[in-house]
């Protein structure tokens, strides 16, 4: 801000306002008073004058002339008036006789008579009056003196005295106005400097033999304000970056905290990070075993760390004197900044240099993660303006060594539970082959039998051979089925697919494998049930569990050979659209509609009757998963006493090339 | 080799199995002799000392010391026994188990336990060299 209006015209407006005025008013007052004076001293005169002539008059009553000559020449005129109001005599001798009412006015004239003697002011017709009655006779002596060279004169004085006075005060305000320069000026240019300096330069400068006095001082302190100003700037400034640099540092380390979740690789670079960062002589992390109450070093940089940390270097929570160790109980953080005074530092061989110590509890929620400890060779090196960041550096280990150690337990539980998983698989694959195994024996030796390679067989033997085989293969069939299901809910059941499948020759084997059962049950019945083929011809090549397939196909043959005792089957297969569509048609008693439903629940069978429980119950849900585990849909359509319909589809998933 | 009469030579240690793969072979498919083998070290010897080049053989997967897959490397190494169809016996059919043994040189592998209604056939058609995978 520059000094927009110097105050030296404020000074000297004001001063001319505060003398002019009084000194106006002075002036006015004394000619006044002057002017006022010489009019008394002219009306007694004027009076004195009249008396003069009165007297003349009464004792040389015919001498008026004589004694008026006087006014010869002059403005001024002398009269006697009569008491009638006449010029008796008159220094104009033609006005002698005429009447006095044409020259004054009428009060005028009455007040000659009015007192023996007196004056009358009539300075505004520039007349000095003074009469006096003649003695012995009865007229009054007018004197009419001429006031104007008198008030020309005061007049003149008083402008003189005006002027005089103007000129003065001019000269005065000159004088005036240069002393106020000779102030102003200099602090003007201190005035100039402060702004400067306000304004942020704080390298402006002044020469300090411009100023002389108390504005000298003024200068001295100015600059000497300045400098410290510059000083502490500088001081705040080189403060500043070396918190910078230090968050710098621990911002580097806690972004690396956040990587790594390996601790192994973590806390040994932490440490080593932070002492260069901060540029430490020893940096080490001690982490709390809460069942042993120890704490046991974990990463310390440089060889000693390397040593200790090899030495297992630990130390129970309740160890005396220990820095550690007692910030581990306080769980508060501890500086040491003068080991030589201090009761609680433990020294320790391996780290002879050290002379200042700080530890900080690492903590998570309450909970005693472990300790940083910093040492340093340098006496009072921690100060507390830097206890806040190894603080947070403290916490964000505490954290990072936290989630260290829960990833771990993750890792573990997650191991685990693929271990259970792979013990499930192994489970159902074992169990599957345990019973597999003995009865195949059985099977397989109840079919030697029968087929008569053992020796003879006489048709009883057969019969009850038949039954036993039939029976084992009813149990396989179930233990297969259960195992199946067990699969299936476990999420255990993997489809094996092949490519270029022919859907036509698998139907065909599954017609063959359904043929015999066929054949069976058509001995039962009066009528023989008929079967149908209506199989599309050249079915593509697609993708799908062949084994699965023919399950689920040979399912649902028997189940329609197994419940139809009259008209006929009817297998179909088409393609249609982007897949492929099968169904298993039979005439038999139908499926009642609560029932439809039910059907697909495990070991839910249609019908209670006897005969037809020689199902396991699980052929249909097992036969619905594997249909959807391809990506089809596997439903029913059924009428009580006409008959039902399965149907399911699967995608066409041909080779990509 | 004689389509009629194939010469089969089975590698178990399983006595039951044994029994009835003997069962199956001599008196149901009517050969004149099933030839049984040990699981051993001097397995390709074992074969030779037979005296005739088998036709098929028929290999346990989960024996011990040996199981099929070493016997058939060892097989594989004796350009003898080049013409012969190495069938690899298993229980466990899992996806990765078959495709195992496509890649591992057998020309086919038919389920355990034996389904003896099938068996006959499925030598006919390796004879006819068809590989055969009855994993069912």
């Amino acid at each position: 801000m520059q000094v927009k209006s110097s105050i030296i015209w404020r000074m000297i407006a004001w001063f001319l306002l505060l003398a002019l005025i009084p000194l106006g008013a002075v002036v006015i007052f004394v000619q006044r008073q002057v002017n006022q004076t010489v009019l008394e001293v002219e009306l007694q005169a004027a009076v004195r004058e009249a008396r003069l002539h009165a007297a003349e008059s009464a004792y040389h009553p015919n001498a008026f002339e004589q004694h008026t000559q006087i006014y010869e020449g002059t403005n001024e005129v002398a009269f006697i008036l009569g008491a009638d109001g006449t010029y008796l005599a008159h220094t104009d001798p033609k006005k002698i006789g005429s009447r006095a009412e044409n020259d004054f006015a009428t009060e005028t004239l009455q007040s000659f008579f009015s007192d023996n003697s007196g004056s009358i002011d009539n300075t505004e017709a520039g007349q000095i009056i003074g009469y006096a009655a003649i003695p012995g006779q009865n007229s009054v002596m007018v004197i009419v003196k001429d006031n104007q060279a008198v008030q020309n004169t005061l007049n003149s004085l008083s402008r003189s005295i005006f002027l005089q006075l103007s000129v003065i005060l001019l000269i005065t305000s000159i004088v005036s106005g240069v002393a106020i320069l000779a102030v102003i000026n200099p602090l003007r240019q201190l005035a100039n400097y402060a702004d400067r300096i306000g304004s942020g330069d704080l390298d402006a400068t002044i020469d300090q033999d411009d100023f002389e006095g108390e504005i000298a001082v003024l200068a001295d302190s100015l600059t000497s304000m300045t400098a410290r100003l510059r000083d502490l700037i500088n001081n705040l400034e080189s403060k500043v970056n070396e918190r910078t640099r230090d968050l710098a540092v621990a911002s580097d380390v806690s972004r690396q905290i956040t990587s790594v979740l390996d601790l192994d690789v973590l806390l040994p670079e932490l440490v080593d990070k932070t002492r260069q960062g901060f540029n430490l002589y020893y940096v080490v992390v001690f982490l709390y075993d809460q069942q042993a109450e120890e704490l046991l070093l974990e990463a310390g940089t440089g060889m000693e760390g390397m040593l200790m940390k090899s030495e297992a270097k630990c130390f129970p929570i309740s160890a005396r004197p220990s820095l550690v160790a007692q910030v581990a109980r306080d769980r508060k953080a501890e500086i040491i900044n003068d080991t030589a005074q201090s009761t609680i530092y433990l020294s320790n061989p391996h780290l002879p240099d050290t002379r200042a110590e700080a530890a900080f509890p690492m903590l998570v929620s309450d909970e005693l993660v472990g300790v940083l400890d910093l040492q340093s060779e340098i006496v009072g090196r921690f100060q507390e303006s830097e206890t806040q960041i190894f603080s947070t550096l403290a916490e964000q280990i505490a954290i990072a060594v936290r989630n260290a150690q829960l990833y771990r337990q993750q890792e573990h539980v997650a191991h685990e539970l693929k271990r259970t998983d792979l013990m499930k698989s192994q489970f159902l694959a074992s169990m599957s082959h345990e019973l597999r195994t003995p009865l195949n024996s059985i099977i397989n030796f109840t079919q030697l039998i029968a087929m008569g390679v053992a020796g003879p067989v006489t048709d009883e033997q057969l019969t009850m051979l038949n039954t036993s085989l039939s029976s084992s293969r009813h149990l396989l069939q179930l233990i297969n089925d259960v195992l199946d299901i067990s699969k299936i809910q476990a999420g255990k059941l993997s489809l094996y697919i092949e490519e270029d499948v022919n859907l036509n020759d698998e139907i065909k084997a599954v017609v063959d494998m359904a043929e015999p059962l066929l054949q069976k049950q058509n001995a039962t019945l009066e009528q023989p049930i008929r079967f149908i083929q209506d199989i599309d011809h050249d079915l593509p090549l697609t993708a799908c569990d062949r084994r699965r397939f023919r399950q689920v196909l040979l399912n649902l043959l028997s189940n329609a050979i197994k419940f139809t005792d009259k008209g006929s089957i009817t297998l179909s297969a088409k393609m249609k659209g982007e897949e492929f569509i099968f169904a298993v048609m039979d005439t038999g008693p139908g499926i009642p509609q609560v029932m439809q439903t039910r059907i697909f629940e495990p070991f839910v069978q249609a019908t209670d009757d006897i005969k037809h429980t020689q199902g396991t119950g699980l052929g249909l849900p097992i036969s619905r998963s594997l249909v959807e585990a391809h990506g089809g849909d596997l439903w029913v359509e059924s009428k009580m006493g006409e008959g039902t319909t399965f149907f399911f589809t699967l995608p066409y998933l041909p080779k990509t090339k | 080799m004689n389509s009629q009469e194939p010469i089969l030579v089975y590698v178990e240690d399983d006595e039951n199995s044994i029994f009835v793969m003997k069962m199956v072979v001599e008196r149901v498919m009517g050969l004149p002799t099933l030839y049984v083998l040990q699981s051993r070290a001097d397995f390709v010897q074992q074969v030779k000392e037979l005296g005739v080049v088998p036709d098929v053989f028929l290999l346990d997967i989960q024996m011990k010391p040996y199981d099929g897959v070493k016997l058939l490397s060892m097989l594989r190494g004796d350009p003898q026994f080049n013409k012969s169809k190495v069938i690899a016996l298993t229980a466990s059919v899992t996806n990765e188990e078959v495709s195992l043994l496509k890649s591992g040189g057998f020309d086919g592998a038919i389920a355990k336990p034996l389904n003896i209604d099938v068996f006959p056939d499925l030598i006919a058609r390796i004879m006819k060299g068809e590989r055969v995978w009855y994993v069912a």
